[in-house]
């Protein structure tokens, strides 16, 4: 029995003795013989994710898999294909072991709206782990896989990765194809890796981004490289005080020493002021359900799947709702044509504040984790994503790395870069853990 | 059992006090659509490649079938 089939052995065994509820789908026997052809596999030998074991959110296609979405909707949709994300990992060593707990439909920042239960923190059980990708980071934190994919919509990669305390990158929009992707809302959705360290999710980056015809919304980019010091000699970083403003006091208290590294780096760190963070929900969240409301007509069960409102659970039926009352064309100027008017000109702003900086640093989260079961409103739910929801509402990437805990509860720094710049950030957080 | 009375009130209080949110600015800008600014992507031509097992595995997870296709009931205008 070689290698990877022992780490799979491994993995498989601690799945089932879990009680975190990461995984929907595990496939024992599949996976095994995956893990035993991978062996003798003599051209992938050389490839750069050659035995990485890979958890894969469960909106995200992968053949003969089960891609529910964590819905009912979806309980019987065995994937028919493979989303280009998957060919390419596939195509360069990596081995699927299943598929992750999410938030339903990727709606919600706790990971306890999944039709199959919600997931709890590897970290602190009895708190959620945050969402969407609930059980793609939870798989990581709690070593139940070697690196995962999630999908960020609004933060969806991030906050669970500050949570469960593990790296969360959401690359800029256009960098990563979105072909078999289940989309929540098609301007602002991009798939990234949640890794236990940052040049993992360099590596994994590497692999799944790249123009794909499949998708007409994303571009070249040419290897990322991890750079020396001296490449990285003289950077500024930002901190915008309107995000600090907004955050749990014990949470700045801990970005504010995760900063200290920066200067002790010789890096200059400057204060920035954005005034539009009161914008922020309302512009994600509208444009959100117009896009969510058009993406879900294709669930009308008579292809595969049940009729999507017939079965769903209630963030869902919420946002199509909402959706489909402000798609009407007597209020789309109202609502839908005004958030569109404030994507560009909160775009504007924050990329005005780029000309100075070379990246913008923040927490995550502005709280911390609630118990699983507490009762939350739909507005105290959504205040989780006000720090993450401006990255995707510009088209930036940011990425997320453990910068300290509170009675044991993982923080995460958010590290956002101009779009295109995923390189230089991602370099940003492999620093950051060296020097943390 | 999803409470649709509650959720359609939680979601007409949501739209209201975005709504609010936003009536506090002027905007001048042109609505942006797209975050990207890339028009009139084509492909190489070329023979489509379809994996062969596609439409056995689409029919497979199809609630009702009949001689290779998929049966559906006509939709209705509501």
């Amino acid at each position: 029995m070689g290698h990877i089939v022992e780490k799979v052995q491994e993995y498989l065994e601690r799945i089932e003795r879990s009680s975190i509820n990461a995984y929907i789908h595990v496939d024992r026997e599949r996976v095994l013989k995956e893990a035993e052809n991978l062996e003798k596999n003599e051209k992938l030998k050389k490839r750069p994710l050659y035995g990485k074991v890979i958890a894969v959110k469960s909106n995200i296609n992968v053949k003969g898999y089960l891609v529910s979405c964590a819905s009912k909707t979806l309980e019987n949709y065995i994937s028919p294909y493979d989303a280009t994300v998957i060919k390419r990992i596939k195509s360069q060593g990596g081995l699927i072991i299943g598929m992750t707990n999410m938030d339903e439909f990727a709606c919600g920042s706790s990971g306890e709206t999944s039709y199959y239960g919600p997931t709890k923190n590897p970290r602190a059980e009895d708190r959620i782990p945050g969402g969407s990708s609930s059980g793609s980071a939870a798989a990581v934190s709690a070593h139940l896989c070697d690196m995962a994919l999630g999908s960020d919509t609004g933060g969806s990669i991030r906050n669970p990765a500050s949570h469960c305390g593990v790296v969360g990158f959401k690359p800029s929009y256009g960098v990563v194809s979105r072909q078999g992707l289940c989309d929540l809302a098609m301007s602002f959705d991009q798939i990234g890796p949640l890794t236990g360290s940052a040049r993992d999710a360099l590596l994994l980056t590497n692999i799944i981004k790249g123009r794909d015809f499949s998708d007409s919304t994303t571009v070249d980019t040419p290897e990322f490289k991890v750079w020396d010091e001296e490449e990285m000699k003289n950077f500024k970083i930002g901190v915008i005080k309107e995000f600090m403003e907004v955050s749990d006091e014990r949470i700045r208290e801990r970005v504010e020493r995760a900063i200290e590294v920066f200067r002790d780096l010789n890096w200059e760190v400057v204060e920035l002021s954005y005034r539009y963070i009161d914008l922020a929900l309302p512009t994600y969240y509208l444009i959100n359900y117009v896009e969510f409301f058009s993406a879900t007509r294709r669930y009308d069960g008579r292809r595969y799947g049940y009729p999507i409102e017939e079965v769903c659970g209630e963030e869902v039926l919420r946002r199509i709702m909402i959706g489909r009352h402000i798609s009407k064309k007597e209020y789309s100027g109202k609502y839908y044509k005004r958030a569109l008017q404030a994507r560009r000109m909160m775009k504007r702003e924050m990329l005005k504040l780029f000309k100075d900086v070379d990246a913008i640093v923040s927490p995550t989260v502005p709280k911390l984790p609630h118990k699983i079961g507490e009762k939350l409103t739909p507005m105290e739910m959504y205040a989780y994503d006000v720090l993450t929801v401006p990255a995707n509402l510009c088209g930036m990437c940011a990425g997320v790395v453990r910068c300290g805990e509170i009675n044991g509860i993982p923080v995460g720094l958010q590290i956002m870069g101009k779009p295109f710049e995923d390189e230089k950030v991602l370099n940003i957080m492999i620093g950051f853990e060296e020097n943390f | 059992m999803v409470d649709r009375e509650k959720v359609e009130r939680e979601a007409e209080e949501i739209v209201k006090r975005f709504s609010q949110i936003l009536e506090k600015y002027t905007f001048e800008e042109a609505e942006e659509y797209y975050i990207l600014e890339i028009k009139n992507v084509l492909r190489e031509d070329e023979e489509p490649s379809v994996d062969p097992s596609f439409r056995e595995e689409v029919l497979k997870i199809a609630p009702k079938t009949r001689d290779g296709y998929i049966v559906v009931e006509k939709s209705r205008w509501e």
